[in-house]
């Protein structure tokens, strides 16, 4: 299950680019770490290195669209988003062009501090209105994402992951359709990005103990329309959200503004939790800030009205550790 | 200890980081040697550093009525002071602060740990950081403010910024400058490191940006286009920047490659923006630190 593929999004925007010849990749020195490097080796004319100027940036890739072109801007989720914000909302959400933006390092998967980890792409983006927003969840995700993104006329936000990716599903990412991964009615946990690999392995653990205990990852946070989702949602006793994001503006928030109008199970939200963070390691930023494999075993057992026992199952911890190694690499 | 001891310090003790977490900002550090230790140990009156040599931990990030542990305290408390913008500088600064006994060494080890305020990237609680500017180009404008104000509430000091030639291509950096020209601002003081390089590879092929000396000039600054590695040519362009009454900019070419054999091809690669070692990076590295 925990197999895994190296730099997924690579590979498949270099297909894009020899299939759409009106794909144009533009880059903000961030070429290589956000795996555009195979296609600006293979497609040099469409190419556009715009430097560390991401403001001009995301106008130009509105220009881009009007003349026709498909244009893909692939950088760190902070400054594919919350830099360039003004820029986004008029010239791309507004007009609605069909622009891709792609935005690595997501949430605390990066040691690098305040200014590299977006923790609030997902809010800023779902906010505003004629935005599509996916997050990947795996290296399917990445490899099938711009296939599912390719007919959407407006823009797309994809909250991704770059570098060893786990490999958890096998079928192509469809828009708009969650992955349903366990069964389970009373506790169902949703889970997104970065924090579905976590989520599928602890649950696989709990299910012995807690046979009514599902799990579906979310892909489409907007728009957050999946008829199959809320047939889950409505069944269940407890809804527990998991997200590397803050849970004001991220999958909670989805989530709580369904059952504000369709009311029925309870909602727990695990995410970062109204504050900004700091830099260190992935696991320890995950367990500082209340988003770790403890924490979710926990909620889980209080969903289940139990406490959890005393000690923790410690098992396949090595996984983790290869994808904080490929995490500080560029930046 | 001599200027130059510090630069030497820098380097090496900057090698010994990269070697032991095997990975890290190298090539900033080798570069700006000679301007972080001119800047620190002759020009600027930082007055004594009120953070202990062995830093505390993280406490938080900042919260409103809680600032939470200030990088700045180790500068001292003026009245000058240093920011450095390119936070991917920090491992400059924490071995600068080493060589000038504000920091132990084991706090290079001990405190950049899991939960310890010396960060990779440095953030605004890392000692000698003033402000959380890894996203670039964003501490030009806060030093404005802080010169306008200092200047408002005639407060003493000159407000030194350390710049990377990278920033330049960000809108908001020439935006910051106009307004420091605009309010004539002769209590700020602008060091370029104008190494010429950025993650993707040399500027001049990633994103040209021209004569950046042309650009300064149009935009009303004195400018002192130096070698920055030659630690007299540092000291005068300092020395005259102190005495002019207006925005003043000294770009200091650098070499980022400068200390270490195997530097030079990695720029001539495009892999000099941080460095993780291969095998025999290693071994060239440990030899080299060694000889230093």
């Amino acid at each position: 299950m925990s197999n895994t593929v190296d730099r997924p999004f690579a590979k498949s925007l270099r297909a894009h680019g020899s299939s759409n010849e009106k794909l144009v990749v533009v880059t903000n020195d961030l070429t290589a770490s956000c795996e555009a490097d195979l296609f600006a080796k293979d497609f040099p004319e469409r190419h556009i290195s715009a430097g560390m100027a991401e403001q001009a940036l995301v106008a130009t890739l509105s220009g881009l669209s009007d003349e026709g072109l498909y244009p893909i801007y692939p950088s760190f989720a902070v400054f594919a988003t919350r830099r360039p914000y003004e820029q986004i909302a008029l010239t791309i959400a507004y007009p609605a062009k069909k622009v891709r933006l792609f935005g690595f390092l997501p949430g605390l998967t990066t040691p690098g501090g305040v200014s590299h980890q977006a923790i609030d792409d997902l809010g800023l983006m779902t906010q505003l209105p004629n935005m599509t927003v996916l997050e990947a969840a795996d290296a399917t995700d990445m490899e099938t994402m711009l296939d599912a993104v390719a007919d959407i006329p407006g823009p797309v936000y994809v909250r991704s992951l770059r570098g060893v990716v786990p490999k958890l599903f096998s079928e192509a990412l469809v828009m708009g359709k969650c992955r349903d991964v366990y069964p389970g009615e009373q506790v169902l946990v949703l889970a997104t990005g970065s924090m579905v690999e976590i989520a599928v392995r602890e649950i696989r653990n709990l299910r012995d103990e807690f046979p009514d205990l599902g799990l579906i990852c979310v892909n489409t946070l907007k728009p957050f329309d999946d008829e199959q989702l809320f047939k889950r949602i409505n069944k269940a006793k407890v809804v527990i959200t998991y997200e590397n994001h803050l849970i004001a503006s991220g999958l909670a928030k989805a989530t709580a503004m369904y059952l504000a109008q369709n009311p029925g199970p309870r909602l727990v939200p695990i995410g970062i939790s109204d504050t900004f963070t700091h830099g260190g390691s992935q696991s320890y930023l995950f367990d500082f800030y209340g988003i770790g494999k403890d924490n979710l075993i926990s909620t889980i057992y209080r969903a289940f009205g139990k406490t959890v026992p005393g000690k923790e199952a410690q098992n396949n911890a090595s996984n983790q550790i290869l994808l904080n190694k490929s995490v500080a690499e560029g930046l | 200890m001599q200027t130059q001891e510090i630069a030497n310090e820098i380097r090496k003790l900057s090698a010994k980081w990269v070697l032991r977490s095997n990975g890290g900002y190298l090539a900033q550090s080798c570069g700006s040697a000679e301007l972080l230790a001119t800047l620190l140990n002759e020009i600027l009156n930082l007055g004594k550093s009120t953070g202990p040599t062995m830093p505390q931990e993280f406490i938080g990030v900042p919260k409103p009525g809680n600032p939470g542990t200030r990088g700045e305290s180790w500068l001292g408390s003026g009245p000058d002071l240093l920011v450095i913008s390119p936070a991917h500088y920090a491992t400059a600064m924490y071995t600068a602060l080493v060589a000038m006994g504000r920091l132990e060494e084991e706090a290079l080890t001990e405190c950049s740990k899991d939960g310890q305020l010396l960060e990779m990237i440095g953030a605004e609680h890392s000692p000698g950081m003033v402000v959380s500017s890894g996203s670039l180009a964003t501490a030009l404008s806060i030093c404005v403010g802080r010169a306008i104000a200092r200047k408002h509430l005639e407060k003493p000091g000159f407000i030194w910024v350390f710049l990377s030639d990278g920033e330049l291509q960000e809108g908001s950096t020439w935006e910051a400058l106009q307004l420091a020209r605009a309010m004539n601002l002769s209590n700020l003081k602008i060091v370029i490191d104008n190494n010429g390089m950025q993650v993707d590879g040399q500027m001049i092929n990633v994103m040209p940006i021209g004569s950046i000396e042309q650009k300064l000039r149009s935009f009303g600054c004195e400018v002192y286009d130096i070698q920055g590695n030659n630690l007299e040519e540092v000291k005068l362009a300092c020395h005259s920047a102190l005495q002019d009454g207006s925005l003043s900019v000294i770009l200091a070419r650098t070499q980022p490659w400068r200390g270490f054999s195997f530097l030079h091809n990695r720029w001539t690669n495009n892999k000099l923006h941080f460095i993780r070692l291969t095998d025999d990076e290693k071994e060239i590295l440990t030899r080299e630190v060694g000889l230093l």
